[in-house]
């Protein structure tokens, strides 16, 4: 368990449109690569190192297919490396490009990971209802009426055989077997949910007091946490865009802000690693307090053993 | 409201085609956000109507209905009776339906399939094909066999373009008529299995299920 759990889904969600906006923002080496090793640190923080491996397999494909579509079809840069059948010439710089990219859309897919199994269905409905309040009900009821209908879809299924016996269907007759039942289920759903849909009428439906299943109330503590990232985030966009971040690939690599804007460089930087880190700081700084209440229960304990403290 | 729903996608598109043509290299970035952005006015037309429990129904259930066939199929690739279910919705409860329908069922399949960057465009995607099926239902297009199975085949085709379309764009640069074609196709298997899977799913219970849908709108006199 993460310690960011424990926190307002707001704090996590600032979190990830911050960081989700920091990846795609720019095609810099520097940035795409500290962003994608924060990802990697957080994916195997949350999930392990194995679940990291069988992702990082899943979506290899994905990354060959981006390397292959900048470097195969198009002959800017200056460096030529080599040549790859009839296509135009591999240069060191679209090569460069297409790798870069790849990663970039990888580092995102990280963070949908992250934010998967950081952020439950719940909290999407509240984030959802607390806006659009029809739309978050919906959601909520169509979570709840899938388990019902594959039930139900099985009983219907048994049903349908008992009527037919011993009886064998022939492939047309198959079809039309499961047409006839996805057709009852339909109708035995649909009739169901407007009995539900009327009791909701009659129990005051359009009720102003609704509550939700998990009660989140953002304290000064989460506001605090907010405020902070936001604060970063800001100074990163100013710094970085204030020309550290350019960075040009054709017709050669060129890192054009390095040289001009040192001190923006740094800031921006640092900025930019203290939001990627912030999940891995609070977890470690969570950690410690948690240690340090243990270590004094301990301490207490053995001063009652002891007969220090008098503990009726 | 229809207006401003049309206004989000062609802002939509004219984004893509801006960052595609200026060859912004935030374009991702940029592209990901205004996809999101520009399902909020779908919502908040369908927020405004303000509609009863019942009247939210036939989206609840046929959202449900997609959801368990897209898990029950999960074990083929790309092989979901999603289009099929959203297609019929949008037929029979109009386009502001189809389109909840096709969204809500793309965000809440995600939660079990695991929510990405994809999610967006694919709440887009299958709301707009619920949307506009809605919309040539209405003006009598949508009637015999043949156009519903050829609107299934070019809707799932078309979700395969627009899934594709954001790995393309923001992160294949400088494009060239030679790379956005052969990513294209690259997909195509994809999204012919998906296609044959719409109409798999069309054929044996559109005739029953828009009639059954037909018969239960009118019964308990849903909008």
């Amino acid at each position: 368990m993460h310690s960011l759990k424990d926190y307002h889904p707001g704090v996590s969600l600032l979190y990830f449109f911050c960081v989700l906006t920091c990846s795609m923002m720019t095609r810099n080496p520097i940035w795409v690569l500290l962003c994608l090793i924060f990802a990697i640190i957080f994916v195997i923080q949350l999930k392990g190192f194995k679940h990291f491996l069988l992702q990082l397999f899943y979506f290899l494909p994905m990354l060959i297919f981006i390397v292959f579509m900048n470097s195969y079809f198009n002959s800017l840069g200056l460096t030529v490396l080599f040549y790859l059948g009839r296509g135009s010439p591999v240069t060191a710089e679209n090569l460069t490009y297409g790798v870069i990219s790849g990663l970039a859309l990888l580092t995102i897919l990280l963070w949908f990971t992250c934010f998967n199994s950081l952020i439950s269905a719940d909290q999407i409905l509240i984030i959802m209802g607390k806006s659009f309040p029809t739309i978050g009900l919906s959601l909520a009821m169509i979570i709840k009426f899938i388990p019902d209908t594959i039930k139900q879809g099985r009983e219907v299924l048994l049903n349908q055989k008992a009527m037919l016996g011993k009886q064998e269907l022939t492939g047309n007759q198959k079809v039309k077997f499961a047409a006839r039942m996805i057709t009852v289920l339909l109708s035995w759903s649909m009739e169901n949910s407007l009995e539900t849909a009327d009791s909701m009428l009659a129990k005051g439906y359009p009720s102003k007091n609704r509550i939700n299943y998990s009660r989140e109330h953002l304290n000064s503590s989460d506001l605090g946490l907010l405020i902070t990232m936001l604060i970063l985030f800001i100074i990163h966009l100013i710094s970085a865009f204030s020309g550290s971040i350019k960075f040009t690939y054709y017709p050669f690599l060129k890192w054009s802000g390095f040289a001009t804007n040192k001190n923006m460089l740094i800031i921006s930087l640092v900025s930019l690693s203290l939001i990627l880190a912030f999940p891995l700081v609070l977890d470690i700084i969570n950690r410690y307090k948690w240690q340090k209440i243990l270590k004094q229960e301990q301490n207490m304990q053995q001063q009652i053993i002891d007969g220090i403290i008098v503990y009726e | 409201m229809r207006k401003w729903s049309w206004l989000a996608i062609i802002s939509l598109i004219s984004v893509m085609a801006i960052c595609a043509i200026l060859r912004i290299e935030q374009t991702a970035l940029f592209i990901f956000f205004a996809a999101v952005i520009a399902i909020i006015p779908f919502f908040i037309s369908y927020e405004r109507k303000k509609p009863k429990p019942r009247d939210l129904m036939p989206v609840v259930v046929l959202s449900a209905l997609a959801v368990a066939g897209r898990i029950l199929f999960a074990a083929l690739p790309n092989f979901k009776p999603m289009t099929a279910i959203v297609i019929i919705a949008g037929m029979a409860f109009g386009p502001e339906s189809g389109f909840m329908t096709g969204a809500l069922s793309g965000l809440v399949s995600n939660l079990f399939f695991g929510q990405g960057p994809w999610t967006p465009w694919q709440m887009l995607a299958w709301g707009m094909i619920g949307f506009v099926a809605g919309i040539l239902s209405e003006k009598n297009i949508l009637v015999k066999p043949w156009s519903i199975f050829t609107y299934g085949i070019l809707a799932s085709l078309s979700f395969g373009f627009i899934m594709d379309t954001w790995n393309i764009l923001g992160f294949v640069q400088p494009l060239n008529y030679k790379n956005i074609v052969s990513s294209y196709l690259l997909g195509i298997p994809f999204n012919i299995s998906h296609a044959v899977s719409t109409v798999v799913f069309l054929l044996p219970v559109y005739k029953t299920w828009l009639c059954q849908l037909k018969r239960i709108k009118l019964k308990f006199n849903l909008k």
